[in-house]
């Protein structure tokens, strides 16, 4: 299956008082979504499943892309490598599932399924790694990697 | 640093061409090339170090930036891990150095580099034909050296 892991955009750190779910994209923020968002709009297919964080950083990313999306707890900020996949339904979903989530998630659940183990690896703001894999064997290929502005 | 590996794009196979180092790029191939060539051309810098394997397939997709490179002989097929970090001199050259090469060699340095780990030769992580990996070994005050990865195209992803 084909999972495609994108990092929210660029957002506002917390004002006094406000929640981290709260924040908001910045300028910045809202570029980097508009411009992952055409290129995926461009590549994705049409039945391509998408689920994304109910905090607000994340669904002001995913509205970029212009589809419909389903809002899921499973990948919210914090969410463990095992709850992204159970939500996934890796490796055996029929349709692509785009996630739009958070780092530390996005890097660990990359390295899990290329190396097998968990590992921090940097995940550029509003990045999108692209994973393909058939088995749950740690060996995914990274499809392709994209950052906003190159 | 930034090192840019770029395998090599699709080649006649080894039935129609006896010799491994002679095949050569198929019309799909130079296509292959000459895009991910054009985009190479849009996002390296000038002052880049080229370093190609003396395969004829690494060598004319190498041929399709137009730049000046040179030919290296430890980037051959069998070249290994080592010989290719040697080669670039990783982790301390001061200008990006871009890699065009073969797989197992390609997969395994990314696999090492960025995940510190020594995969088995026979299932190295995965690198399209004419695709290309982008690392960056940035300094971090806290931490020492970071590998992190900066793009990855392939001629169906440009």
């Amino acid at each position: 299956m084909d999972l495609i892991l994108w990092r929210h955009a660029d957002a506002f750190e917390a004002r006094y008082g406000q929640a981290d779910a709260d924040r908001e994209l910045t300028p910045k923020g809202e570029e980097q979504a508009a411009f992952m968002g055409q290129w995926l709009d461009s590549v994705l297919t049409a039945d391509t499943r998408i689920l994304v964080s109910p905090a607000r950083r994340t669904q002001q990313t995913a509205a970029a892309l212009g589809r419909p999306f389903e809002t899921s707890p499973a990948v919210a900020s914090g969410a463990s490598v095992k709850s992204v996949l159970e939500a996934v339904g890796w490796p055996r979903s029929k349709q692509p599932v785009l996630v739009v989530g958070h780092q530390p998630t996005i890097g660990l659940t990359a390295a899990r399924l290329m190396c097998g183990f968990e590992q921090y690896w940097s995940v550029h703001k509003a990045g999108v790694w692209w994973l393909h894999g058939e088995r749950d064997d740690g060996q995914a290929t990274l499809v392709t990697m994209r950052v906003p502005g190159l | 640093m930034d090192l840019i590996l770029w395998r090599h794009a699709d080649a006649l196979e080894g039935r129609e061409v006896e010799d491994d180092m002679a095949r050569a790029l198929s019309h799909k191939g130079e296509r292959q090339a000459q895009r991910v060539a054009h985009w190479l051309n849009h996002v390296l810098p000038a002052t880049t170090r080229i370093l190609v394997s003396p395969a004829v397939r690494a060598q004319q997709t190498a041929k399709a930036l137009d730049r000046k490179f040179k030919t290296v002989p430890a980037l051959s097929p069998e070249g290994s891990v080592s010989g290719l970090l040697d080669a670039a001199r990783w982790p301390e050259a001061r200008e990006p150095v871009l890699v065009v090469g073969h797989q197992p060699a390609l997969g395994l340095t990314a696999a090492y580099l960025l995940a510190g780990i020594d995969v088995d030769a026979a299932n190295p992580w995965r690198i399209k034909k004419g695709g290309v990996w982008w690392l960056r070994c940035r300094e971090r005050p806290d931490t020492g050296p970071e590998v992190m990865l900066v793009t990855v195209r392939s001629p169906d992803f440009l």
